[in-house]
Formats: C-alpha cells, structure tokens, sequence
C-alpha cells in the first residue's frame, strides 16, 4: 500500500463529513463507515494501533447512551411497540421506530469520529501545507498557515513556562476559585500576548532578513507530490459519491435499497 | 582587498528612540574579513548588524543620516530581497527563526526564493545539516529540538544561502561551551573556503580574540576601537571601563595555555553544612510523551548553603531535573524529598516560599504593570498582612537596588533586559525562599551585568541562601559555585566540589566545557 496524496486525505474528510449528514438510512451509514475505514488503511492511518483502540472503544461505549435518550426520554411511535409504560408524567416507549433513529445518530457519531482519527492522525499540517502548495495555492497563503501552525505551538510552550512560573509564585490553579481561575488566567493571557507581539515581529524580521518575498516568479519548489492515478480515481468517486448522495436526500431514497433495486 | 561594507558618516535613531543609537559611523570591511563585535548591551551592536543586512532603513523607521554602501549597493535604495539573499543575518534567538513545519522545509525555504531546482536544494541541505552537526535531522520539528539545536539549524538555514556576508548576532548563546567552540570553528573553515565575510557580535572575548582579525568595539553608539585582535588586549583600561571581560589566561597576544580558569576560582566566603541534605532525590527517572527519557535513576543529595551549578550538554536533563525539585514536574519514578518531606506532599503555596525559581527569560515572569505590583504579586497570592508586604516590598527594592527604577519607569513594559532579570529576581526574593534556582543566568548579558547579577547571587548565598544555577557559562562555574553536578544523557555522572572538576579534563568533556 502507499501514502495517498494530501490533497486526497484533505478531500475524504471534508467531503465523507459532508455525506455523512447527508445519509440517513442506518444501512447507508454502515457502507459510508466500511468505506472511511478502507480508506483510512489505504491512507496508511494506524485506526486500529494501540493508540486508538482504547478511544474506539470508549466512543462505541459511551455513544451507545443515544439509544437511552431516543428509547427512555423521546417517545416515538412505531410499527413495532416492544415496551411502554408511564411512570408519573413520565412516558417510556421502546419501539423499532426510536431504535432506528438512534440508531442512525449512533452511527453517524461513529462515522464522524472516525473521519476525526482521519483528520488528526492523517493530515499533519505539513500535509496540509504541502498539499496546498501542490495545486498551486499562492506563497503568501502557505506561508500564513505554516507561521500560524509555528505560533500556535511557541504560544502552547509559552503558555505552559508562564503558568509554571505563575505557579512558583504562589498562584493556585487548581484549587482556586473560579472567579480567581478567571483572574489567573487573564493574567497569563495579558503575558502571552505581550510575548507573541514580540515573537510575531521577529519571525517578520527573520523572513524578510533572508530575503524572501511574497511574489516571486523564481521561486521553486522543494517538496514535489505528484497526484497518482488512485489519487484522482480517489477524488472523482467521492465527488461522485456527493454528488450522488445530494441528488438521494432530494428524492428521499436509500443508496443501498437504489443498489439493490438495480440489481 | 575588495571593500564589501563601507559606513560613511551614518547615524540612526528609532522612530520611538529617544537619542541616537549610532553616532556618525566611519567604517569599512573587507572581504574575507572575519570581525568581531563587542561592546556593552545598548551599544548599538544589533542595530549596526541590522544596517549591514539592509532591515535598517528599509524595513524600520527611523531617522538616518550618511550612507551604508553593501555590496556596492546603497542599503537606502537597494532591494529588501536581494540584499537578504546576498547578506545572511543570524539573530539570537533561534525560536523566532524557525517559520516552517520541519527542518527540512526551514532549509528549503530560502533554497526556494533562490530559484534553485530541486536537485541542488536537497544537496544543499545535506551539506549544511553536515556543517551544523545535525545529520538525520531533516524531519524533526521545531518542538522535537533544543535551544542549541535551533540554533544550529537557523545557521544551517542561512549557510545553505551561500551568503557573501554572514553576520552572526550573539548565535551561539544557547549553545554548550563546546557547541559554541565547535559552530565558531565550523564559520572559521567555512570562510576560507567560500572567501566569505564574517560578522560576529558576541560578549565572549575567548572566542572573538581566537578567531576573529579585526574588532570592533561599539559603546553608546559610537566606534570606541576599531583595529587587529592583537592590539585589543593592549587597551585594558578601556575593556575594563566598558565592562569587557579580560580572561586571565589570555595574554595580550592571544591565548596562553598556560594559566587556567581553576586559578580563578572565587575564594568567596561558603557557609554549608552538609548534615541534613534539603533536597533529596533517590532513584528517579523521568520520560516526556514523546519517549525521550530525560532523566535516569538519578539520586541525589543538596545540602543547605551550598552553591551548585547544573552543567552539560544541551539536552542532558538539567531542567527536567530542576522541575522535580519544586514539584513542576512530579517524579514517575523515584521520589524526591524537600526537608525530608516528599516533595508532592507540598501545595503551591508551601512550595513558593521554600523554593524561588528564576526563568531564563524574565518576560516569562513578570505579570504586573508597575514596579511595585510585580513585587506583591507574590504576597498577595500567599495572603500575607498588609504590613508585612509593605516591609518585605521596602527591603527587597533596596537589597536589588530598584527604587530608582520605580520612579522612572510608570511600566515594567520599558526596563531594559538586565533591570527587568533584576525584577524577577526580586519579585522571587521577597517570598524569602531557602532555594534559590536560578535557569541560564547568564544567556545573552554583557560581562558587567553577569558580574552584577552574579554578585546578588553570592550575597544571598552568604545569608545562607542556598544557589542552584544552570548554566553553560564556564566564568561563571568557576567564579561562583561551590559545587558541579554533572548530567549527561539523562545520566547523573558526578557531584563534586568545582575545584576539582576544574583539575578534571575528562569530566570537563563530558559536561562539554571548555576553557577556550
């Protein structure tokens, strides 16, 4: 198996997340959840590593509370009544109706947090960089983003040196209040601005000191990626699959049922 | 030779400055040369390097007069790019430097603006990663690397340029002693290849005096000497009145082997005792959530009055070390005792008033607006009376000698570098702590300022304080402390007395300190 292109990572993301509000039959949601998967090993994302096992596993386990608000707090009538009972004012109807739509946020939430693991564990933001600069997105804009990925680390370093030297100075933040967590943290913020004003004209000062400008027709490129052929056979099925999945919803019909009429 | 950088009568001042910061300078370069600038902080130095590079005057504003031609260009008309292209300026610190996602790319970007094809760039990269000491570092991250390390790679960057000027700001200040050594060494090969011009600032006279031809000497903006290396030394009442420090074992013609920094050794007044140790360390490792094991099975004992410096290589563990002994840091294996007493068992309050931590950078420390505000944040936050922070403010701000200060500046915002360290210093002080740990002193100050901030330190050690500093600076291991540890990897190779880490050539290179 090899990598796939930034672009394609970028791609199944945004436009599987967009499908996935679109499909509403439980049915469809296990295809869409089969396919992130296939893709996601394609990509070479290690989903099932150790990492993301225990996550996984707490997700499946904690959204399963869907099927309590739908079956316990959201009456909804159905073909098939399998219990109802009131306590008080209180209406609890189980019917096939309410584990279908629970169903459906289960694994739409799934197919979500799958598309997560995608994005996070997937797309680094050199990725994202790179895959930018791969279909000729200006300088100035790449740049923008890889300076905004630097500052946010430096401010996440800078954050943690001040709250430290805040904390060796006396100040409480675990067991403060939380008018005086507020406090505390207004404070850090106050530093932290001061600081990055500093550091944000150094980095100007830094670029513009080597010589670089926004435009340049000279400027090359280091870092190729082609976009192979899977890659393009990739894009076109998930605009294919959008397109598609847009023109179902309209109609109010099922993917798979369509499929299997067809066949 | 060919005159690459000529000032004629040039004088500059910021637009918010209130005087000038360089006087009618007079002052010509050639190629090949390899200068040293020195002078005290405030001197001008970083601006002068800056008129060179071009950002002064077409990317700050100011007033100016006279001319700086470079390259035979006129840095007043010329372009922002193709001076930068041709004149690679180092500035001090490395994080700012870094703009891109991996080494590799930081390389690549100004290969990029060059317009060479691919083939080259990767060629170049290798060769300056090589140049640098860091091969195998193409895909690490700024977050992945230390202070040094970045260091190496913003050189790498502009090396890779193939500059014709390099100016180098303070670029080795995070570097180990011999880190520093060896980069300098690496610029002194390099020029002779590529017949490059170097510009150094540095406040280290060993270094400036053992590579560089020519120095010069700024103060309050103007050119105070301007001559060979071998005539520096001879202007010693000058040196001394600027603060420039004369190492004793550099003779006015260079470097004596002969007298060593053991015979500097301070002979100040220690009260120790080494009975019941304050701090206590047993078997303790320590690994970050990126598997670098910082620390391993370290025990330790710190007695009371002592006065300690930390040293070794970059990334050895000594900070990691250090957070362990105020709590920052809880032990995942091991345990560490304050007094006797497990160091978790402490709140953040208890801890503050035992243990006074002082960070390299002082922005990182000062949170208050006003002078007196700083001070009593501390105070405030433990809740002491009212009188007791008034007293406590009053002898604080006479001890670091700070009133003056006060009335001058309305904001902490405009205290320059060394007052503001002053500040942090203080504002630790006054919760009256038994610990004083003290990270990198000495980074980027001027000799007189280590020496006045040194000399607090030795003060407080005397009132029984006991110091513990991290450092590189081997003027200050020697001058100050009582005791070396030496970590190395993560290791705790050995705690013993200066004096005799200063006979011990073998320790010294483990803890990469060198004497030259």
């Amino acid at each position: 198996m090899t990598k796939l292109h930034p672009i394609t990572k970028i791609s199944i993301v945004f436009i599987l997340s967009f499908v996935v509000l679109l499909f509403s039959n439980v049915f469809d949601l296990i295809c869409l959840l089969i396919l992130i998967i296939i893709l996601g090993l394609l990509a070479k994302i290690p989903i099932f590593s150790r990492k993301f096992r225990k996550i996984i596993i707490g997700i499946l386990i904690s959204s399963l509370s869907i099927y309590i608000v739908w079956c316990f707090f959201t009456p909804v009538e159905g073909d098939i009544i399998f219990f109802e009972t009131w306590v008080g004012n209180w209406h609890i109807l189980i019917s096939d109706q309410s584990i279908y739509i629970a169903s459906r946020y289960y694994l739409r939430i799934i197919n979500m947090f799958f598309l997560m693991i995608f994005f996070f564990a997937g797309i680094s933001d050199r990725d994202l960089i790179h895959g930018l600069r791969s279909i000729k997105v200006p300088f100035t804009v790449t740049l923008i983003i890889s300076m905004t990925f630097r500052g946010l680390s430096m401010f996440q370093q800078e954050y943690s040196i001040v709250r430290e030297a805040m904390m060796t100075r006396g100040v409480e933040f675990e067991r403060a209040s939380i008018p005086k967590r507020i406090k505390n943290f207004i404070s850090i913020f106050i530093v932290l601005i001061v600081l990055m004003f500093k550091k944000t004209e150094d980095m100007a000062a830094s670029i513009e000191s080597r010589g670089i400008p926004l435009r340049s027709k000279n400027r090359t490129t280091y870092h190729y990626f082609p976009i192979k052929k899977k890659d393009y056979a990739i894009i076109i099925g998930l605009f294919i699959l959008l397109f598609f999945s847009i023109y179902l919803s309209l109609i109010n019909k099922s993917f798979v049922f369509l499929f299997l009429e067809l066949f | 030779m060919k005159t690459v950088v000529e000032f004629n009568d040039f004088s500059w001042k910021y637009k918010a400055s209130k005087d000038l910061v360089l006087k009618s300078i007079n002052l010509k370069i050639s190629q090949g040369e390899f200068i040293g600038i020195m002078g005290p902080t405030g001197a001008g130095k970083s601006t002068l390097c800056c008129c060179i590079n071009g950002l002064i005057p077409l990317r700050t504003r100011g007033w100016i007069k006279g001319n700086v031609e470079v390259l035979g260009k006129n840095t007043r008309t010329a372009k922002m790019t193709e001076l930068g292209q041709r004149i690679g300026l180092v500035f001090q610190d490395p994080e700012t430097q870094f703009i891109m996602i991996t080494v590799e790319d930081e390389i690549a970007l100004g290969l990029e603006t060059l317009g060479l094809d691919r083939v080259e760039i990767k060629k170049r990269i290798e060769w300056a990663l090589k140049l640098v000491g860091l091969e195998g570092f193409e895909q690490k991250s700024p977050d992945e690397l230390s202070g040094g390390q970045k260091q190496r790679v913003a050189i790498a960057s502009i090396m890779a340029m193939r500059p014709e000027i390099l100016i180098l700001d303070e670029p080795t200040s995070d570097l180990d002693p011999i880190g520093k050594y060896e980069i300098i060494e690496i610029l002194e090969e390099i020029r002779k290849e590529f017949d490059l011009t170097i510009i150094l600032v540095s406040h280290i006279t060993e270094k400036i005096v053992q590579f560089c031809n020519r120095i010069i000497l700024l103060d309050n903006g103007e050119i105070r000497f301007n001559g060979a290396t071998s005539e520096f030394l001879k202007h010693k009442e000058l040196l001394n009145k600027l603060g420039i420090y004369i190492p004793i074992h550099l003779s006015q013609n260079g470097i004596s082997k002969n007298l060593k920094f053991s015979e500097q050794i301070s002979t100040g007044k220690y009260v120790t005792t080494e009975q019941d140790p304050i701090i206590e360390i047993s078997n303790l490792s320590f690994t970050y959530p990126n598997n670098t094991q910082a620390l391993k099975d370290i025990s330790l004992k710190i007695f009371n009055g002592d006065f300690i410096s930390i040293i070794g290589k970059n990334g050895s563990g000594k900070t990691t070390l250090i957070k362990h002994f105020n709590g920052l840091l809880r032990p995942q294996q091991g345990e560490v005792f304050i007094r006797g007493d497990p160091v978790l068992q402490y709140s953040i309050t208890q801890m503050a008033q035992i243990i006074g931590f002082c960070y390299q950078n002082p922005d990182h420390q000062l949170f208050k607006n006003t002078i007196r505000e700083e001070i009593e944040f501390g105070l405030k936050n433990l809740k002491f009376p009212d009188d007791e922070i008034k007293n406590r403010y009053n002898e604080i701000i006479d001890l670091l000698d700070l009133r003056k200060f006060e009335e001058i500046y309305e904001s902490t915002f405009y205290l320059s570098k060394g007052i503001r360290q002053r500040l942090a210093l203080a504002s630790v002080l006054v919760l009256k702590p038994e610990i004083l740990i003290v990270d990198e002193p000495t980074t980027g100050q001027d000799y007189r300022m280590i020496q006045e901030f040194m000399k607090i330190l030795q003060d407080l050690h005397e009132q029984k304080h006991t110091i513990i500093i991290i450092t590189h600076d081997p003027r200050v291991i020697a001058q100050y402390s009582k005791t070396v540890i030496i970590l190395d990897d993560g290791n705790l190779i050995q705690k013993l007395p200066t004096s005799e880490f200063l006979k011990n050539e073998e320790l010294q290179k483990i803890a990469a300190y060198t004497l030259q």
